[in-house]
């Protein structure tokens, strides 16, 4: 249990002072104020601005989660085993530890930014059609497909060596998921249907079957992937 | 008792190279081992394999008696592991990972905080202590290597050519280090250089393309020379020199010699006595009017066993082959008698 609260404590650090997260935590957080600041100008209900703030995590901030994903494990393949595992370490702590937190580091940017705006947006907007429970359901809606991706994001990084190519792969995947799950019939379990499925849930006008469908449909695969990862690592020669 | 045991352990990756080959190694306790062999004879891969951080394509390794494999944590716990040119993480200090590593290894802050105090001292980066590792030298990160793989006080050390990038004056002290250190430790420290082998091991263990070629005690491998030589070099000018040889002809004991410059190689017969033989020639050199500069003895001359090995190791090829499905001698490793 230490070595794995040490890892991780060392990865939150490491993601603390690391460009891309701060970047990320600051451009987001720019975006969604002008987003706030432009509703009472145009007038816009309150749903579909915290909507808009949500979905840009989802189709323009998916590329710093999957950076902040994919830079997990591959670029310290060299530390990896001269300064880490060959302590006293099991492979299962190590990865566990980044999947861990690699993905609080996600809830952490994406709940501040995402709760905070839509604070903003309920208690500035002309058209207050939000409630504080429809904003906590989409806010879990959106983090638990972007739990997905952080997920599959550490699971390239352990299983390729060079980072830039896991995140190439995965940006084209991510984007791409969309069509594959409408062929495949699953469409709500696409990131795209957010778009639709979204301003209803902030709304509260969402169907009830896609309440549990939605978050279900993306937390059985997150899940998935993290025990596919972890067996992968514990199987991988370093 | 062996501290470090592998059975038939061997390792091919990806189908395509043979790194390690059936390797049966034993590391008796409290032994300073010398893993001997050329680069790419597999030292490292042996390394990796008992750390758990590469699965071997068959056989296993045994550490204190508990196999070893990728989760095996609590093994490592007795484990301080330095490899060649190690890398760590570069935004730290060397405090702030001997901290980590302290850490991971279960140590509490009263221990840790004196330990990497002494350990930084000791291993000279006190100058260097706040300084981003990502800044160090190569020497600066191998004595960085030796103080994190002493952090948890292991008892046992694998130290993967720990005096490479070092200076003189690092590799002297590394040297008396490993010295000091195999009082309390078992050590299997790994090098191409022989010297260092010869210098501080009490065993060794020569790798030549992924076989181990032999095992044994240092005074085993070398027995192993066949030709012992004695070098005399001698004073005086060339009539003296000359003098000398045809003197030396009269020598009871000696089957040949040879001159090179004012140094002779002089080859005893088998089983003669090297005493008697020496004092003959001590003889001989104050019947030529000469006086001695400089007398060695060729016989167990590290360098000299190891490279008849590996010579030997490489004509025996398909012999060892086909005397692979007997295991043991045929296999290619000759084992000393037993070393504990």
């Amino acid at each position: 249990m230490g070595a794995y609260v040490a890892l991780l404590h060392r990865d939150l650090v490491t993601i603390a002072r690391s460009w891309v997260a701060r970047g990320w935590l600051v451009l987001s957080a720019l975006a969604a104020a002008v987003a706030v600041l432009g509703q009472s100008t145009q007038g816009l209900p309150a749903s579909q601005v915290a909507a808009q703030i949500q979905l840009t995590f989802l189709f323009l901030w998916s590329i710093f989660v999957i950076v902040i994903g994919a830079s997990a494990v591959a670029p310290e393949s060299g530390v990896l085993a001269d300064s880490v595992l060959s302590r006293p370490v099991t492979r299962s702590q190590y990865i566990l530890a980044k999947l861990t937190a690699r993905s609080f580091a996600v809830l952490v940017v994406f709940v501040s930014v995402a709760g905070g705006s839509a604070y903003a947006t309920w208690r500035y907007s002309k058209l207050p059609d939000v409630s504080f429970a429809d904003v906590s359901l989409g806010v879990v809606h959106v983090l638990t497909a972007l739990l997905f991706l952080v997920a599959v994001s550490v699971a390239m990084s352990s299983v390729m060596r060079t980072t830039f190519v896991a995140i190439v792969a995965l940006v084209l995947a991510w984007y791409s998921v969309g069509a594959l799950f409408e062929f495949l019939n699953v469409s709500f379990l696409s990131p795209f249907e957010l778009r639709t499925s979204l301003p209803e849930c902030l709304r509260g006008e969402l169907d009830a079957d896609l309440l549990w469908k939605i978050p279900l449909g993306f937390g059985i695969p997150t899940v998935a992937v993290w025990l596919a990862t972890l067996a992968y690592f514990n199987y991988k020669d370093l | 008792m062996d501290v470090i045991r592998t059975q038939n352990l061997t390792k091919i990756y990806g189908h395509r190279k043979i790194a390690l080959n059936a390797v049966e190694l034993r590391v008796p306790k409290g032994s300073i081992f010398g893993f001997l062999g050329p680069n790419g004879a597999g030292k490292t891969t042996a390394f990796r394999l008992m750390l758990g951080l590469q699965r071997p394509t068959a056989g296993r390794v045994e550490i204190l008696g508990k196999r070893v494999g990728p989760n095996s944590s609590d093994v490592r716990r007795h484990v301080g592991y330095l490899p060649t040119n190690p890398e760590f993480p570069p935004d730290m200090t060397p405090i702030t990972y001997l901290d980590f590593v302290g850490v991971l290894c279960g140590l509490s802050r009263e221990a840790r905080s004196p330990r990497l105090g002494s350990l930084v001292r000791a291993v000279g980066l006190l100058g260097a202590q706040s300084q981003r590792i990502g800044t160090f030298s190569t020497g600066m990160k191998t004595r960085l290597g030796i103080a994190a793989s002493l952090m948890n006080d292991p008892s046992i050390l694998l130290w993967d050519e720990p005096c490479s990038g070092l200076d003189p004056a690092g590799r002297r002290h590394t040297m008396d280090l490993i010295t000091w250190l195999g009082r309390t430790k078992t050590i299997v420290v790994s090098s191409h250089i022989l010297g260092d082998i010869d210098q501080v091991c009490t065993h060794v263990g020569v790798l030549s393309d992924g076989q181990l070629i032999f095992s044994g005690t240092m005074g085993e491998m070398k027995q192993r020379i066949h030709v012992d030589t004695l070098v005399v070099e001698l004073s005086g000018g060339d009539g003296v020199l000359e003098r000398f040889r045809a003197a030396s002809r009269a020598i009871e004991g000696l089957d040949g010699l040879e001159r090179e410059g004012s140094r002779f190689h002089l080859r005893p017969v088998p089983g003669a006595s090297l005493g008697e033989l020496v004092a003959a020639v001590a003889g001989s050199v104050r019947e030529a009017g000469g006086d001695i500069l400089s007398l060695s003895t060729g016989q167990g001359r590290m360098e000299d066993a190891y490279l008849q090995m590996l010579e030997q190791d490489g004509a025996r090829g398909f012999l060892r082959a086909c005397g692979d499905a007997e295991g043991g001698e045929a296999n290619g490793c000759v084992r000393g008698t037993p070393a504990s």
